[in-house]
């Protein structure tokens, strides 16, 4: 019992720092200076790291406990952030020459101004990368119940105030929220391994103007010696970011709501835990198109 | 094994603290921001064969939020010149001037030809038939905009025969400025 009060106290620790309220971020600033046809491919690259980021984090085993468990993890997700993610062809106004040009995405570095291919004194600029990373990361705490008939729970939360690498000034307020679902298969056949299938549901919001939701299933196989175990599979994973805001491009100003799709992709993963009993340690990558990390330190029993 | 979970906490903590490390936000971090609302209607009085109409007058409030703080570098990206009302006759000598005031204006662009080709609005970058671009005047303009100063924005010129009713000229230009949210 004094155990759960704990985990309970050190999560509502967590959720009830404040934070003033903002002025208008960089991510915001960028984004509308660009049209609904111009802003995707600066922003998608984000798309794909928080999707790819948000399917990971839940597995800590292959298999669900069959008594009654409860525990509080910390889970920080990081994303592979590739060349490719970095530039990207963009559109210039209509009737500029070229007709594109190569420039940053929101993870790439300093943009360039191009210059009209025939009109000297024409020229066009798109903004500079936001985040200069090898990585992106996300991070929550969550919240994991097990026994329910070989099926284990996992509900997260997180809000701007609880991840401190995204700054006021650069970042609209932030609320995510997640649950994953793990039902193990093993429990109705013998089977040298355990073997589970999962699926989760995620929601991310920048303010008011990104919204990104993305869903992930697949299947896990697992095997625990003693205090460590292991675990692999595949997973698939996509969504999709929904952008709403005033746009100042006189290409297509105005009002703009535009969806970005996340390709679903199938990657690999594989995990370790560590199981000290009350405390666990566990760590779970997945590698494809993007590859992405997590890890995590559980609390509970 | 209480090895093995301080192991485990100092890896998790050193962990964090890594990511912490690889995420940075570029700094400066520049947009080029759109410049809003320079922009002008000419209405042409009826009769009207030469006309300087005066100028307007932007300020920085007009076309610059005041929360960015200006970077070095503007871009000026295109201007348009649309006429509405019917009209039979031309345009001569079109132009649009520029400047701090209304003693030191330079040409940014030169615009003649029918009346009636100018109801389609005439881009530089489309449709730019009849408009020429005056480098001195996107000097100019380039440097007002970076330094958040007023714009004066003249309109002269003459049609080849009176002017009728409801007859106007727009004028729109399109820049950016480089700047940090």
């Amino acid at each position: 019992m004094r155990r759960l009060t704990a985990i309970v106290s050190a999560g509502v620790a967590v959720t009830t720092i404040a934070k003033p309220a903002r002025a208008q971020s960089g991510l915001e600033s960028v984004i509308e200076q660009y049209s609904g046809a111009r802003i995707q491919g600066y922003i998608q690259p984000l798309a794909d790291a928080l999707v790819a980021n948000l399917s990971i984090g839940y597995i800590n085993s292959a298999t669900s406990p069959r008594k009654f468990s409860f525990s509080l993890e910390a889970v920080a997700m990081t994303a592979k952030i590739s060349e490719s993610m970095r530039m990207y062809t963009a559109a210039t106004p209509d009737g500029f020459q070229p007709a594109t040009h190569e420039t940053s995405t929101i993870f790439g570095g300093p943009a360039q101004p191009v210059q009209h291919s025939t009109l000297p004194g024409i020229s066009y600029r798109g903004a500079d990368g936001l985040v200069d990373a090898e990585y992106f990361p996300t991070a929550a705490p969550q919240l994991r119940i097990g026994g329910l008939a070989g099926t284990e729970v996992v509900i997260r939360y997180a809000s701007s105030s609880m991840v401190p690498f995204l700054e006021d000034e650069d970042f609209p307020d932030l609320t995510l929220w997640g649950i994953g679902v793990q039902h193990s298969i093993s429990q109705y056949l013998k089977l040298p391994i355990d073997l589970s299938v999962a699926a989760s549901l995620n929601s991310l919001k920048f303010g008011d103007i990104v919204d990104l939701s993305s869903t992930s299933f697949g299947v896990n196989v697992g095997r625990s010696f003693g205090l460590f175990g292991v675990s692999g599979g595949i997973v698939s994973d996509g969504g999709t970011m929904n952008l709403t805001y005033t746009s100042t491009d006189p290409d297509g100003a105005g009002s703009v709501d535009v969806d970005l799709d996340v390709k679903r992709s199938v990657r690999f993963r594989a995990g370790a835990a560590l199981n000290f009993g009350f405390i666990r340690l566990f760590g779970d990558a997945a590698f494809g198109d993007i590859v992405s990390y997590a890890a995590g330190l559980r609390l509970g029993i | 094994m209480r090895a093995l979970k301080n192991t485990a906490l100092v890896v998790l903590v050193a962990m964090s603290g890594l990511a912490a490390e690889c995420f940075e936000i570029t700094d400066p971090f520049v947009v080029a921001v759109n410049v809003k609302d320079i922009k002008n209607t000419y209405n042409v009085t009826p009769g009207t064969i030469t006309f300087v109409p005066g100028c307007i007058t932007k300020n920085p409030a007009d076309y610059i939020d005041s929360n960015f703080d200006i970077a070095n570098g503007a871009q000026l990206v295109d201007i348009i010149v649309q006429t509405t009302g019917t009209f039979a006759g031309n345009i001569n000598g079109g132009q649009v001037r520029i400047g701090g005031s209304t003693q030191a204006l330079q040409v940014l662009v030169n615009y003649s030809g029918p009346w009636s080709a100018f109801n389609t609005p005439q881009s530089l970058l489309q449709n730019s038939t009849g408009l020429s671009l005056n480098q001195a005047g996107v000097t100019t303009l380039l440097s007002l905009i970076e330094n958040t100063s007023p714009i004066v924005i003249c309109h002269s010129g003459a049609f080849s025969q009176a002017a009728t009713a409801g007859m106007a000229i727009d004028i729109s230009i399109f820049a950016q400025v480089n700047a940090s949210p």
